[in-house]
């Protein structure tokens, strides 16, 4: 799950886009409109998160700016302004979500896996495949009943394959969603950490679920 | 409604009072004066028609059948009654006696009726008799030939007074129906008077039930008592208005400007607690804090400064000082320390007297200063001048900074605006407007020169006045 995060104020910035990472997900931080404005048109977020007064470019003019240019990526304001008169601007304008600081840091996590779910049309914080459960909430994963322990980039992973579960997926487009624009690794990166989650999950089991497909990437799939 | 809840009735009531004492009054005095009157003009009638009558009466030896003249036999002759002799007139009667007391001529209604013959020499005398009042007036005729005749003239009082006492009755029911209808004519037009008043009462109790102050009273131009309340009344919701609005803006912006340094701190607090972090995390995280609890202290010291000083300017009284000093004071409290490359230079002109706050001037010039510090160039140069001049006394603080863009230089000192190129720098953003505030209390302006990538020059002009 990749999310830009922009933010002016350099303390929350740092802190906040630490703590996404921690959740797993790959973070492009900015401290003002315009540079988000560059990474959005650059990239195909799963997320994003705008403070509404930054310099540069605020917020608001940002997400008008992006749905004029069809990016419809869900958008969700973290702002100090609360009024009603606010709120109902950022929404109407096409935010998913407006949350009003200052805010727990719980729910701001809650309302960003809902933001990245509505992308890929999941409605609850289980993910399933198969015999393969992933709670978000929780962050807990499990195959047939069995616990199943992730780093923070392997869970990521198997969470993208999840919400795109029997799609192909591209090594690029797996690259683009999981790593931010920080990586500079290898291009065999995403086979890597294939690999990694394939002897977690489906080592020991009769069906692999992860897929490889020639040619064009990976593939979650559902059925045993 | 009890009367004394309602203006309308009140008027209504007194005027009815005392339309009913002016006309009774009146009506009184005017029966009585007409009375007085009527009297008056009965009796010199009366008197001048018996006057008139003795000239009609002679003596005379013989009849003369040639003229139309009455003769009664009188004595040895005739008492020649001229046809102009008026026995009745107007109510007048007129009646001749002989000195017994025998009717000769003429008429006498009261001597009919009661058989009086008494005469009496003193001019009018009254008798009543059947009910009504008669004056009199008995004159004694001596001629040549004529010894003791009377004659007598009377008219009934009550008779010719008549027409008044009918007047009088009639007053009596028309007047009160006239009281009535102009009392009820005058419920009826303060009704209309008074409904401009019933709008400001409905508009004061429209805000008094909820809060709506923009609420005003329209539609009422007249230029009587009630126009100017209700001018009074819009201009007096216009300031509260106007005052509340600003409450609510300072409330909101302060709310506002408290909420990034919370958010920061409980998204700090609440990542470092969450599980066991290593030393240096735990460090971070309490400079953190720190910081921006530093940056809520200064916030909420600038932010009740401020409000202090907008809601009573009267409670920092001015008195004279030395500006020089208090200005070498302060610049020097806040130059350079150790070998900083910044150019702090101070240009005073010495023994400046104002009249002012101290505490507010030192406040003012400090926070320029800052401010200078702030956006300047750090190896730039910061200049303070105090001079005297035509206009006045001119404090300004210049900097060699990136200076403001002209549409902004206005803005700056709003509270909490925030250039974009300022939005990261650690000020609480009512530094400039705490500036201008000090400034007003003082009767001076405060204005910017400045010109992008040149720097900027801020100036307050104390009038000369002081």
């Amino acid at each position: 799950m990749r999310l830009l995060f922009a933010e002016d104020e350099e303390d929350l910035n740092r802190i906040l886009t630490r703590r996404l990472i921690e959740e797993g997900y790959s973070v492009d931080a900015c401290l003002n409109g315009q540079d988000a404005w560059d990474c959005l048109a650059g990239t195909d977020y799963d997320g994003v998160i705008l403070d509404v007064m930054m310099p540069g470019i605020d917020g608001f003019s940002l997400l008008r700016k992006m749905r004029g240019k069809g990016i419809k990526t869900p958008v969700l304001f973290l702002t100090a302004r609360d009024s009603v008169e606010d709120k109902v601007k950022g929404l109407d304008l096409g935010a998913a979500d407006y949350l009003v600081k200052p805010f727990s840091l719980p729910e701001l996590l809650a309302r960003v896996r809902v933001l990245t779910r509505s992308k890929a049309g999941a409605a609850s914080s289980i993910l399933t495949a198969a015999d393969l459960t992933m709670d978000t909430a929780a962050h807990r994963v499990s195959r047939a009943g069995k616990n199943v322990e992730l780093s923070a980039k392997e869970y990521a992973l198997l969470e993208y394959l999840l919400l795109h579960k029997n799609q192909v997926l591209s090594r690029e487009q797996i690259e683009d969603h999981i790593w931010n624009y920080d990586y500079e690794g290898g291009t065999n990166v995403v086979d890597v950490y294939i690999s990694y989650l394939r002897k977690k999950i489906d080592e020991g089991h009769a069906v692999r679920l992860i897929r490889t497909i020639r040619g064009a990437g990976y593939r979650l799939e559902d059925s045993l | 409604m009890k009367i004394g809840n309602s203006i309308r009735l009140k008027i209504s009531f007194w005027s009815a009072v005392l339309l009913v004492l002016a006309v009774g009054l009146s009506f009184l005095a005017v029966r009585f004066s007409s009375g007085l009157v009527l009297r008056s003009i009965n009796r010199e009638y009366l008197i001048d028609a018996v006057e008139k009558n003795v000239g009609m009466i002679r003596f005379a030896e013989a009849q003369d059948h040639r003229e139309a003249n009455s003769y009664i036999p009188y004595k040895n002759g005739f008492l020649e009654i001229d046809e102009d002799f008026l026995k009745e007139m107007g109510g007048v009667f007129a009646a001749l006696y002989d000195g017994e007391g025998t009717l000769l001529y003429g008429e006498d209604p009261l001597a009919r009726q009661t058989g009086t013959r008494s005469f009496r020499n003193t001019g009018i005398w009254y008798a009543e008799s059947g009910g009504e009042t008669y004056i009199l007036y008995d004159r004694s005729i001596r001629q040549d030939q004529i010894g003791d005749l009377w004659l007598r003239g009377m008219v009934s009082e009550t008779k010719s007074l008549a027409p008044l006492a009918s007047i009088t009755r009639l007053s009596l029911i028309l007047l009160p129906i006239l009281i009535l209808l102009a009392v009820l004519a005058l419920y009826l037009v303060t009704d209309r008077m008074l409904k401009p008043l019933k709008d400001v009462e409905t508009a004061a109790g429209d805000i008094a039930r909820g809060d709506k102050l923009d609420r005003r009273i329209e539609g009422i131009r007249t230029e009587d008592e009630v126009g100017q309340l209700a001018a009074t009344f819009n201009q007096m919701m216009e300031k509260l208005e106007a005052s509340f609005e600003r409450e609510k803006q300072f409330t909101s912006d302060a709310s506002h400007e408290l909420r990034t340094p919370t958010s920061v701190i409980l998204a700090q607090t609440e990542y470092t607690l969450e599980k066991e972090r290593s030393a240096e995390e735990y460090r971070e995280a309490l400079e953190v804090v720190h910081k921006q609890g530093e940056r809520m202290s200064a916030l909420i010291r600038d932010m009740l400064d401020y409000s202090r000083m907008d809601l009573s300017a009267e409670r920092y009284p001015l008195t004279p000082l030395n500006l020089s000093e208090l200005v070498r004071e302060t610049a020097d409290a806040l130059a350079p320390v150790g070998d900083s490359p910044l150019q702090y230079r101070v240009e005073l002109e010495e023994n400046v007297q104002i009249k002012g706050n101290e505490n507010l001037l030192s406040r003012l010039l400090q926070n320029l200063i800052s401010n200078a510090y702030r956006y300047g160039d750090p190896e730039g140069k910061i200049r303070i001048c105090l001079e005297r001049k035509e206009s006045g006394v001119i404090l300004s603080v210049e900097d060699d900074g990136p200076g403001i863009p002209r549409e902004e230089q206005e803005k700056i000192f709003e509270r909490f605006y925030r250039s974009d190129s300022s939005r990261n720098a650690q000020g609480t953003g009512l530094g400039l407007a705490l500036v201008k505030k000090i400034a007003q209390i003082h009767g001076a302006e405060v204005w910017l020169e400045s010109e992008e990538d040149r720097g900027s020059r801020f100036i307050i002009l104390f009038p000369v006045f002081f």
